[in-house]
């Protein structure tokens, strides 16, 4: 920020916000327009920058050639689920780190932030093991419950619930409000912006996640969209356009999620002091 | 990104996949074993996939309609991505208990799906059914054996060539059939670069198997010694190659493309400046079509010969194993399967619809295969290639060691580094994985 303020003149700061824009909205502008070209204009040397004519049927085949209602329907039932599953056991976890007292916490704690640090290729293969062993394996639960104990979300949460004045716990005490009372009318309306924040982190990654449903599912019941549109890389062989035109219905959710929540986004990082 | 976790986090998987599965050692296989009993209910398979989806699915429904029926089998195929991930995911299957039937793999992966007992023994399924291999023999049949046992069938077979811009070619007063002899390549490189200024040919050294066949033919090497105990990539005749790329790459004949770089590399094979490409006969049909939606005839001869006229070209492609899972019966019931997917008829279709060889020399006399090669006659081109092929190497770490001497190489070439000294520090790390 304050390299920022140092750049002399406003021209200077214009065209170095034109050329970040550009940078950033390049990869997005290629692969929409991609999306919309024919083969050959993909194929073109040198590229061209616009398209003559929207090829539309390049979404018609992206959709016909993979069963894509069935991967986004998984995509969404997962997303949601871990979403839900996160609020139901990070929120009281978080909750209990940061306002209660009890032996072994901080301990507790360190845990909770190692598993953070833990690749997820060492945890694949038990954990693989014991949902085959138990039956589990191309079911939802599979995909969903690994996911729903956060480390991250079990932080950030905890930050923001330790920003909450004591007093108003006290208060809340002395009406004989429930712990979940307390939580549910006191601690979650504060953290809004925190909940916000992690449940988009929460979507953009289960919703882009590669390697784990590919490692964890042997069948196409429960697999999710962007390994259709990786099945549409194979089975469509060298059309990047129709990959493409797949790539760019797979992204729209998280850019809708995104332009409605970036305003609590910035929030939350800015209340957590995570900045 | 995303290039890096879709490349990082499958090694690291199957290295950790690989150190488990370690303990586990080949079972000695019985000389014959019971012949499939047809039963009154229909016998389920599974059959996991790899590349070329949609023509393995279609070879499964034809068989589900014909053999099948009459045998009371139905195979559920299911696809599970590239050969990387289908053998971490049958790694993985093997220590849940969870394996397919019969599986599609990679040839190269014959000797640790073995070696991890994953895969049977074929030679007693053959002794009980008197089935022939002799028609098998279509370029070198090394990656199907462990020893003197059959342990795979040869499902789609490919091998490097290369791509000759014959439109180009025509224009410039060029050879249509590209350079014979790598004696030849630079001159032919100059010609194309000095009409188009721009780079005449594009190398992705990720897909080593190319390199392979470079080693073989300009080096007169491979990859590791004879007992895959030692790296051969700092000999003489490696340090040759690498410096003869890196020169071509210097005066702008060759452009070594990155990792991220594949979709650029195959695009390539589309520019109308591009002169020659190496890659594999299996893109042959899709690359010929994407040529020519840029009004580019594309023509496929032989990698080039080195000194002496020396060639070799690694085969590849994958092959079919059938697993240790199962009752008997299902074993039985699995080998049926693996047979009608070899055979003649079958073999020519996925030869046909692909761009890679057919396994069977039967298939080449098949009405389709004859209308496909007068059509596109790269295919007798690589057929021919196949009397230079050489088997891959055959350890079980040949991936993760694949990996590491692209992205050494390219570091060598994108960063300018000392090539032997380079090279040398590069065996050692071969040497550690090999006898590890």
């Amino acid at each position: 920020m304050r390299v920022w303020l140092r750049l002399p003149g406003a021209g200077l700061r214009i065209i170095v916000s034109v050329l970040l824009i550009v940078i950033f909205l390049m990869p997005f502008y290629w692969m929409i327009l991609t999306a919309f070209k024919t083969l050959g204009e993909v194929l073109r040397m040198p590229p061209k920058f616009w398209v003559d004519s929207l090829q539309w049927q390049n979404f018609r085949d992206a959709f016909t050639r993979i069963n894509f209602l069935h991967y986004t329907r998984n995509s969404l039932i997962i997303t949601l689920g871990t979403m839900l599953g996160q609020l139901v056991v990070v929120v009281p976890a978080a909750y209990a780190f940061a306002r209660y007292q009890f032996k072994g916490k901080n301990a507790l704690f360190g845990i909770v932030l190692a598993t953070m640090m833990i690749p997820g290729q060492l945890i694949f293969l038990p954990i693989f093991v014991m949902f085959a062993k138990s039956g589990l394996l191309n079911t939802y639960v599979s995909l969903i419950v690994p996911f729903i104990a956060s480390g991250t979300a079990i932080f950030m949460l905890r930050q923001t619930f330790m920003q909450v004045p004591d007093s108003q716990l006290e208060a809340a005490r002395l009406d004989n409000a429930s712990e979940f009372k307390i939580i549910y009318t006191i601690m979650m309306p504060a953290a809004v912006p925190t909940l916000s924040t992690l449940a988009l982190l929460t979507f953009i990654g289960t919703w882009n996640s590669y390697f784990f449903p590919l490692v964890w599912t042997t069948t196409d019941a429960v697999r999710t969209l962007p390994l259709g549109i990786q099945k549409l890389q194979d089975v469509e062989g060298l059309s990047p356009q129709i990959v493409m035109a797949g790539n760019m219905m797979l992204i729209v959710p998280i850019l809708l999620v995104f332009l409605i929540a970036r305003k609590q986004i910035i929030k939350a990082f800015t209340y957590m002091g995570v900045k | 990104m995303k290039v890096w976790g879709k490349r990082v986090a499958p090694l690291l998987a199957t290295v950790a996949l690989t150190a488990v599965l370690a303990g586990c050692a080949t079972t000695e296989a019985e000389s014959s074993v019971a012949a499939y009993e047809k039963g009154d209910s229909v016998l389920e398979l599974n059959f996991w996939t790899s590349a070329v989806e949609d023509v393995n699915q279609n070879l499964v429904n034809q068989f589900n309609e014909t053999k099948g029926a009459e045998l009371n089998i139905h195979v559920n195929a299911e696809y599970q991505g590239d050969y990387w991930e289908m053998q971490q995911k049958i790694n993985a299957a093997a220590i849940a208990g969870t394996l397919p039937n019969v599986f599609i793999d990679e040839v190269a992966m014959t000797k640790g799906f073995a070696d991890s007992d994953i895969i049977a023994n074929l030679e007693p399924f053959m002794e009980t059914d008197k089935f022939d291999t002799s028609d098998f023999k279509i370029g070198d049949l090394g990656n199907l054996y462990l020893g003197e046992d059959l342990y795979a069938f040869p499902h789609m077979r490919s091998v490097p060539v290369m791509y000759v811009n014959k439109t180009l070619a025509a224009k410039e007063g060029l050879d249509p059939n590209g350079p014979a002899t790598f004696a030849e390549l630079e001159a032919y490189l100059q010609t194309a670069y000095d009409a188009t200024g721009q780079p005449p040919m594009y190398l992705f050294n990720y897909d080593f198997w190319v390199m392979e066949a470079l080693l073989h033919s300009y080096s007169d090497t491979n990859v590791v010694n004879e007992d895959e105990t030692k790296s051969n990539i700092n000999s003489e005749g490696a340090v040759k190659l690498i410096t003869f790329i890196e020169d071509l790459e210097s005066k702008g004949l060759i452009k070594v493309l990155g990792v991220t770089d594949k979709d650029a590399y195959y695009a390539s094979i589309a520019n109308p400046a591009t002169a020659l490409i190496f890659s594999s006969v299996g893109g042959y049909k899709t690359f010929a079509g994407m040529a020519a939606e840029s009004g580019i005839d594309l023509g496929v001869s032989m990698i080039p010969a080195g000194d002496d006229g020396k060639r070799g070209v690694p085969v590849g492609g994958s092959n079919t194993y059938l697993a240790n899972t199962g009752t008997d019966n299902e074993k039985a019931a699995a080998f049926e399967f693996m047979k009608w997917l070899s055979d003649t008829e079958q073999a020519a279709y996925a030869s046909a619809n692909t761009g890679y060889l057919p396994t069977r020399l039967t298939s080449l006399d098949t009405d389709l295969m004859k209308e496909t090669i007068a059509a596109f006659p790269g295919y007798k081109v690589a057929s021919d290639e196949l009397e230079f092929s050489k088997m891959r190497p055959m350890t079980g770490t040949y991936h993760e060691i694949e990996d590491l001497m692209g992205t050494r190489i390219n570091d060598i070439w994108l960063e300018n580094l000392p090539i032997q000294a380079s090279l040398d520090n590069l065996a050692k790390e071969v040497d550690d994985i090999l006898n590890r």
